[in-house]
């Protein structure tokens, strides 16, 4: 069980009321899918996703950030048992979607450069450290139904 | 070596502008002790580095961040043929200090997150990707004289 101290419980959830939903899910996908550009490989149906520009406009992608924002505030509401929380995510994204779970940890990479630029110098090492540990236990819980 | 485009260089040049080296140096050794904290076994000689105040108040990780942001100046001047000049530094790296080549993507991580609390909505997506596009091509350099 992972055990979280009362300073990682409170910054995590400071995090999670300063940023913008509407916003970070979808700037964190849009990321990915540009500065990874293989990621894009999950997401044939979504259209236009040539370019930056296209990629950042484009609706669909917006959307599916806002789905990874609701999966995500699952995971605080739960803090304390990620793990079963994620079972059936999990299992999605194994036998339905087929993601390399290497690619969770591209996604939380994203997710962090955009809220340490939402957050700015209240993004602070410590902080930093509290968000990493939680996105940590998030990609482990989504690894966890991948044999 | 990498191939750079003008667009590329353009971006690279705008980032490191807006980098105080001093102000960046200070923030960069912290991130990567207390959010990757195995980090200290290469800090020996450093005095206290065992808590999250010590680490933000030690001056000889402030001054090593110099140190590190005055190499990536030199990468930033040099961007055609930065990977022979760092064959020193990738050598003393391996046979010196010995340090594990996977800690080097790490610190970069550390760097990227930095710049984005510094420069926030500036750091957008298509900068984000030259910048790391930069920074894999220093990691590369760095792991370059390891066998």
């Amino acid at each position: 069980m992972v055990k979280w101290s009362d300073f990682e419980r409170a910054a995590i959830q400071d995090i999670f009321s300063k940023i913008d939903y509407d916003v970070v899910g979808s700037a964190a996908l849009s990321r990915c899918l540009i500065v990874y550009p293989w990621t894009q490989r999950y997401f044939g149906s979504f259209g236009n996703l040539y370019n930056a520009a296209a990629i950042t406009s484009n609706p669909k992608v917006a959307a599916h950030g806002k789905v990874i924002m609701a999966g995500l505030e699952k995971a605080l509401k739960n803090m304390d048992d990620i793990k079963t929380t994620y079972k059936d995510l999990s299992v999605l994204h194994s036998e339905k979607l087929q993601v390399d779970p290497d690619n969770f940890n591209l996604l939380g990479d994203c997710l962090t450069i955009v809220v340490a630029g939402q957050l700015g110098a209240a993004f602070t090492p410590e902080v930093q450290g509290a968000f990493q540990k939680f996105l940590a236990v998030v990609v482990a819980s989504l690894r966890k139904q991948y044999h | 070596m990498v191939k750079w485009t003008e667009e590329e260089r353009r971006i690279i040049r705008g980032v490191w502008e807006k980098v105080d080296i001093d102000e960046i140096g200070e923030e960069l050794w912290a991130r990567a002790l207390i959010v990757y904290p195995w980090i200290d076994r290469y800090f020996g000689s450093f005095g206290d580095i065992f808590t999250t105040t010590a680490i933000l108040k030690n001056p000889k990780l402030a001054a090593l961040g110099k140190v590190v942001l005055s190499a990536l100046d030199t990468a930033v001047k040099n961007m055609d043929n930065f990977k022979a000049m760092y064959a020193p530094l990738s050598r003393q790296h391996y046979e010196k200090i010995k340090v594990d080549p996977d800690n080097f993507r790490l610190l970069a991580e550390c760097i990227t997150i930095t710049i984005a609390c510094k420069l926030r909505a500036e750091l957008n997506p298509q900068v984000q990707a030259t910048w790391q596009k930069f920074l894999s091509a220093v990691v590369e350099a760095m792991n370059s004289q390891y066998k």
